[in-house]
C-alpha cells in the first residue's frame, strides 16, 4: 500500500492525493490497490472524527477528496472490467414528507468511501419504494433520512409494510438525522440509531 | 387588562421578560414558546392555511392563546413574510428556492451549490446581488407585509403588556455563503480555503448591517425593551472546530456589538451545538445578549454565561413534539430547577416548537412553570 498515498489522504491533502493517483495510473499501478490506500486514509479520517480531531467539515471533505480520486480511476475500473469488491449494499433514501439530503447525501459519500456499494432513492421517498429495493437479495441494510419530526410516522410505515411482506427480518434498519434520537429508534423499532456518519459506517460494517 | 396567568402572579409578562434578560429574578420563570406553525393542528387548521392566510393564522393564534391561557411572548402568526424578504437570508426564496406548504408539509429549501468555488470573488466584489434568482417576488412582499399591517397585534399585545421574541432580524453573511454554496461545499471550503470564506463574509457585513438600519427605523422604540433576532447555523461545533469557529469571531462580534450599539438586545439564536465555545460570549456586557438555544448544553450556558445573558431553548422537539406530558415535565422541571436561580432564564423551545406539538405536551410545559417556576420571596 501507498503510505504516502494513505498520509496525504488522512492529511486531507487533495491536491497530493491528486497527484499521487495520477502518477500511479501513469505507472501502471493496479487501480484497485490505489483504491485500497483511498480508503485506508478515509478510515485513518474516520478515527480521527472519533477522536474529535477532526470535526463534520474534515469528515466530508475527507469524503469528497475521495470520490474526486475514485473518479479519476473510475474509467480505467470499466476499461480493465474490474469490480470493486464492496462490503455490501446499502439502500438509503430521505424518507417521505421530508426533502432534506444533506445527511444523506453525507453517509452515502463516507459509507462509499468505506467500501460499500449504496443504492440511493433520493428524498420524499415512498415507503413502497423502500420496499421494492429490499427486495433485492444481496440488500442487508435500510438506512433511513429525515431532518422533520413529522417524518418519524413515515418510518413506522416502511416497517409496517416490511413486516406485511415478510420482509423485516431480511434487512437491518439503521436511522439517522435531526429527527431521531437513540429513545426514538427504540421506541420504533429499528436496529440502531446512528449519531452521526462515522456511526453509520460502523453500524453498517457490525450489520454487514 | 395585562395578562394573569397565575394568582401568585406579581408582573406582567413583559415586565416578567424584562427582568429575566436584565439577569433579575423576575416573580416567575417566563414561559416563552416560538412557533411555526403548531397553531394550526391546535386549532384544526393545515399549516398550508395556517401560512398563507395570514388573518386566519392570526385568529388562530389568538384562539391558542385564549386555549391555554396566554404565554409570556408573542412569536407571530403566519411565518409567509421571510419568505418573500427582499433582504439576503436562508429564507428568502428571492435567493433560495423552498417549497412551500402543502397540506400539513411544511416549507422546505432545496438546498444546491447555487454558488460555485470560484464565486467567492464575485462576491467580495458585488455582495450578493449577482444570486437574486427571483427579484420579483420583493413585489409580493410589501403586499405581504401590508397584510400583516393590517392585523390589530400591537392593541392586542399592548392590552396584555405582552413584549414580540424579536422586532428585528440577521444572519451573518457566513449563514448566507453556507446556504448559497450548500452544507457540504461550504464545510470543504472552511477546510481548504478559510481566508477566502473569511474574506467573502467580511466584505458583505456591510450589505447585511445595511438591512438592519432599515429594521432599527422602521421599528424602534425609545420606550420599551426590544429585541433583535441574529440567527445562525452553519458554523456550530458539531459541523466546525472552535479554532475553526474562532476565525469567525470577529466577523460575529462585529455584528453583535452592532445591534447592542443600536439599543436592542441581541438575541443569539444559534441552531444546532456551541457548547464548546460558549465562552467567547463572555466579552459581551450584561443585560445585552441573550441566547435562544438549540442543542447548545443549557446547563453549561448558565454555567459559563449565568451571570451576563438570559438563556432559553434546549428543550427538543423530540420530547415536545413525541415525548409524553409526563417527559415533557420531567424535562421541563430538571431544566427550571438547574436554570431559574439568580434570573435570566425563561423556559422555551428549540429553535421553533414541532408543528405537530399535542395540546397535551404543551399544557405540561405551561403547568410545569406554574408548578416549578415560582421564585421565593
Amino acid at each position: 500500500m501507498n503510505k504516502e498515498l494513505v498520509n496525504a489522504m488522512a492529511d486531507l491533502d487533495r491536491t497530493k492525493v491528486l497527484e499521487i493517483v495520477r502518477e500511479d495510473i501513469e505507472k501502471g499501478t493496479d487501480p484497485l490497490k490505489i483504491i485500497d490506500g483511498l480508503s485506508k486514509g478515509v478510515e485513518i479520517v474516520g478515527e480521527f472524527f472519533e477522536k474529535k480531531e477532526y470535526f463534520l467539515a474534515e469528515l466530508i471533505t475527507g469524503g469528497d477528496i475521495f470520490e474526486n480520486a475514485f473518479q479519476k480511476l473510475k474509467p480505467i475500473l470499466e476499461k480493465r472490467d474490474l469490480v470493486l469488491k464492496s462490503k455490501g449494499k446499502v439502500v438509503i433514501g430521505t424518507v417521505q414528507g421530508d426533502v432534506h439530503d444533506i445527511g444523506k447525501n453525507i453517509v452515502k459519500t463516507i459509507l462509499t468511501a468505506s467500501g460499500f456499494s449504496v443504492e440511493d432513492l433520493g428524498v420524499d421517498v415512498k415507503p413502497e419504494k423502500f420496499i421494492e429495493a429490499v427486495k433485492q437479495p444481496e440488500i442487508k441494510i435500510l438506512a433511513l433520512s429525515a431532518l422533520l419530526t413529522i417524518a418519524i410516522d413515515s418510518v413506522k410505515d416502511i416497517i409496517r409494510l416490511l413486516d406485511r411482506e415478510n420482509l423485516r427480518s431480511k434487512v437491518r434498519i439503521i436511522i439517522g438525522g435531526s429527527a431521531f434520537t437513540k429513545e426514538i429508534a427504540d421506541k420504533l423499532g429499528v436496529d440502531a440509531f446512528g449519531k452521526d456518519p462515522r456511526e453509520a459506517v460502523k453500524l453498517c460494517q457490525k450489520f454487514i | 387588562m395585562p395578562l394573569k396567568m397565575h394568582e401568585n402572579e406579581t408582573m406582567t409578562p413583559r415586565e416578567r421578560v424584562e427582568a429575566a434578560l436584565a439577569i433579575k429574578e423576575p416573580d416567575r420563570v417566563p414561559f416563552t414558546p416560538a412557533f411555526h406553525c403548531a397553531q394550526a393542528r391546535l386549532t384544526g387548521m393545515t399549516i398550508e392555511e395556517f401560512f398563507f392566510n395570514i388573518p386566519k393564522s392570526f385568529e388562530a393564534v389568538k384562539r391558542v392563546w385564549e386555549m391555554f391561557g396566554g404565554f409570556d411572548i408573542y412569536s407571530g402568526c403566519s411565518p409567509i413574510l421571510g419568505y418573500y424578504a427582499p433582504i439576503p437570508n436562508s429564507h428568502s426564496q428571492v435567493y433560495f428556492d423552498w417549497t412551500l406548504p402543502k397540506g400539513n408539509i411544511p416549507e422546505q429549501m432545496h438546498e444546491r451549490e447555487i454558488m460555485k468555488r470560484e464565486d467567492y470573488d464575485l462576491v467580495i466584489q458585488n455582495g450578493f446581488d449577482s444570486f437574486k434568482r427571483r427579484p420579483e417576488l420583493q413585489n409580493d412582499f410589501g403586499k405581504i407585509f401590508g397584510e400583516f399591517s393590517n392585523l390589530d397585534t400591537a392593541t392586542w399585545l399592548k392590552e396584555m403588556d405582552v413584549m414580540n421574541l424579536s422586532e428585528a432580524f440577521i444572519e451573518p453573511p457566513v449563514d448566507m455563503i453556507s446556504f448559497l454554496r450548500s452544507f457540504n461545499k461550504f464545510l470543504i471550503d472552511v477546510v481548504e480555503i478559510p481566508e477566502k470564506v473569511i474574506e467573502a463574509c467580511e466584505a458583505t457585513e456591510e450589505e447585511l448591517l445595511k438591512t438592519l438600519d432599515l429594521q432599527f427605523q422602521a421599528f424602534r422604540r425609545k420606550d420599551i425593551t426590544q429585541m433583535c433576532l441574529f440567527g445562525f447555523s452553519r458554523i456550530a461545533t458539531n459541523f466546525i472546530s472552535p479554532k475553526k469557529f474562532e476565525l469567525f469571531w470577529p466577523h460575529i462580534k462585529r455584528i453583535t456589538e452592532y445591534i447592542i450599539k443600536n439599543d436592542f438586545i441581541v438575541q443569539f439564536h444559534i441552531d444546532n451545538d456551541y457548547t464548546d465555545v460558549l465562552e467567547y460570549f463572555t466579552e459581551f456586557p450584561k443585560g445585552k445578549i441573550m441566547f435562544h438555544l438549540d442543542l447548545t448544553d443549557i446547563f453549561k450556558a448558565k454555567e459559563i454565561l449565568g451571570d451576563r445573558a438570559c438563556l432559553m431553548g434546549n428543550v427538543p422537539p423530540q420530547i415536545t413534539g413525541r415525548g409524553s406530558p409526563k417527559q415533557v415535565e420531567d424535562y421541563c422541571k430538571k431544566q427550571i430547577e438547574g436554570c431559574m436561580e439568580g434570573g435570566g432564564y425563561m423556559l422555551g423551545s428549540s429553535c421553533v416548537l414541532p408543528d405537530e406539538i399535542p395540546a397535551a405536551n404543551l399544557k405540561a410545559m405551561k403547568d410545569c412553570v406554574m408548578k416549578y417556576g415560582f421564585y421565593r420571596r
